[in-house]
């Protein structure tokens, strides 16, 4: 039963944080068809202003997760503005913003690392202490971390589902041309969905360096994680994206209890090899019908 | 008057490729202008280019009194120029009624909205049997339904429809072309693009023949009659 519940705490942590991760990834690329290879180092930017904000005005944990949404709501923003904005409709553009965000990645990590150094920071914006259930120990920083993911995943699916703005990013994302013909301004709905992803990763990095430690990689591997995500649920489908990142989060956790923590991963992405070949558009993707 | 929508010398296409060579008409408000003529002759090009997805190279597009030449697609949605795509191209996994309300996306506080959906509903009844359905279940001619109604939503001043009887058996033709009259006898004005002129001759008060991307003849409905060699020069068959 311990197992059982450890098993589950830690796959419902680790799915919270891939979750706000992956479902970003996924709203952007259902979207605005492109892979955000800077969406790591979004989490990374995040982690970091938040830790800013906690030694410089030493901000409590609610303000801080404020402070890492804002700050990835920014980057979304000036990415938008300043990159995809002008390569969008080009040909290629899949192609060449993959190369543009990766650049735009690399760039972030080397103004971490010279503003921070390499050297990896415990989190301050964390909350101490812990409860038990049965004979497993739970901190409360997973609480947190789960519920706020939970909230703000939650709260995004009802925007999507019954605002204005929510319906037209959906209408944007299936058929870009037929929004435009509804009076939809695809420009600034591109720009609302980069703030909002943007935003998600920024909580998401927070959350992840509670559970490590800040360095200027550790958007790396969630990054990872959260493209392989996307992939197994079909790209671009945004509740598919925040159910798959619990289920491998949970199989992850599985695998790292029973076999050790360095199975977890290559588990994770054999059943993605597997799932891709029984289903190449991944598991709730719509297999794509040409029609004429 | 005005026309409520004409085209001067039009040209455009893509990149390099003109696809519209000095193309003008008029269409006057109430009125239903058919462009006609085989596929690939530049009559979808036409109507991407008046919605604003093209910009023309050449000429000038005027609506209800203004040049609209610089007018983004969604300005051009907000000004009252509706374009109902080929094919539908709806919004497949939103439910029936989501695509309607798509339709209404420009409409303000004020707009009485549940009155347009209701309009929508007595023209074409199926469609409230099916309004919490996914649109991608639906019948082909249901599927233009949804397209047609969720272009009415917008209360627009003109729309242009691109093949309305693509691919719909007889029957559903008839169906969507009595609905399209309907709205004609209210006092609508259209743009129809067809293949086919059969359903058009009583539906359009002006023909326009499109060839290689010109216009290259054009007239009223009785007009195109009295000189049916032309059409038959141009469509084949009788």
């Amino acid at each position: 039963m311990d197992v059982l519940i450890q098993i589950l705490i830690t796959g419902l942590t680790l799915g919270a944080m891939y979750a706000l991760a992956s479902v970003g990834l996924s709203l952007i690329y259902g979207t605005l068809g492109m892979f955000n290879m800077a969406h790591g180092l979004f989490m990374t930017l995040g982690a970091y202003v938040a830790y800013s904000a906690a030694v410089i005005f030493g901000v409590p944990v609610v303000v801080g997760i404020l402070v890492a949404m804002a700050a990835g709501a920014l980057i979304g923003i000036a990415t938008h503005l300043l990159i995809v904005r002008f390569m969008l409709g080009s040909k290629e553009f899949g192609t060449n913003i993959l190369v543009a965000t990766a650049g735009l990645g690399i760039l972030i990590e080397d103004l971490i690392l010279k503003t921070y150094g390499g050297y990896p920071y415990p989190q301050p914006l964390k909350v101490e202490g812990y409860t038990r259930l049965g004979g497993v120990t739970i901190t409360y920083q997973a609480i947190i971390t789960f519920f706020v993911a939970l909230t703000l995943i939650l709260a995004v699916a009802w925007l999507l589902k019954n605002t204005r703005f929510g319906r037209a990013i959906r209408a944007t994302a299936l058929n870009r041309e037929a929004a435009m013909l509804m009076g939809v301004k695809a420009d600034s709905v591109f720009l609302q969905v980069m703030a909002l992803a943007g935003m998600l990763a920024g909580v998401a990095g927070l959350m992840i360096s509670t559970q490590a430690t800040l360095s200027p990689q550790m958007g790396g591997d969630p990054l990872l994680k959260a493209f392989v995500i996307c992939v197994v649920a079909g790209l671009g489908n945004v509740w598919g994206a925040g159910l798959c990142a619990f289920a491998l989060a949970l199989l992850e956790a599985t695998i790292g209890f029973y076999f050790g923590v360095r199975f977890g991963f290559p588990t994770m992405l054999l059943l993605v090899i597997l799932v891709l070949i029984w289903r190449p558009q991944g598991l709730f993707g719509q297999e794509q019908v040409v029609r004429l | 008057m005005t026309a409520l929508l004409s085209c001067h010398n039009l040209v455009a296409g893509y990149l390099n490729r003109p696809v519209l060579h000095d193309v003008s008409f008029e269409i006057d408000h109430g009125g239903v202008v058919a462009l006609i003529g085989p596929n690939g002759h530049g009559k979808t090009t036409l109507l991407r280019t008046i919605s604003g997805f093209l910009t023309p190279r050449d000429g000038n597009i005027e609506f209800d009194g203004e040049n609209v030449n610089r007018l983004s697609v969604h300005k051009r949605v907000e000004v009252g120029l509706i374009h109902v795509p080929q094919g539908d191209q709806l919004f497949t996994e939103m439910t029936v009624e989501e695509n309607l309300m798509m339709g209404a996306y420009l409409a303000k506080g004020s707009d009485r909205v549940s009155d347009r959906l209701e309009d929508v509903f007595n023209l074409f009844p199926k469609l409230k049997e099916r309004r919490n359905q996914i649109t991608s279940g639906l019948s082909g001619g249901e599927r233009r339904m949804v397209g047609i109604g969720r272009g009415l939503m917008a209360k627009s001043k003109i729309m242009m429809l691109d093949e309305p009887s693509l691919g719909l058996a007889p029957l559903v033709i008839e169906q969507i072309y009595e609905a399209l009259g309907f709205l004609r006898s209210e006092g609508a004005s259209f743009l129809v693009v067809e293949e086919n002129p059969s359903r058009l001759i009583d539906f359009a008060n002006k023909l326009c023949l499109m060839d290689a991307g010109h216009i290259v003849w054009q007239g009223t409905a009785e007009e195109a009659i009295s000189s049916g060699d032309i059409l038959k020069t141009y469509l084949g068959g009788d």
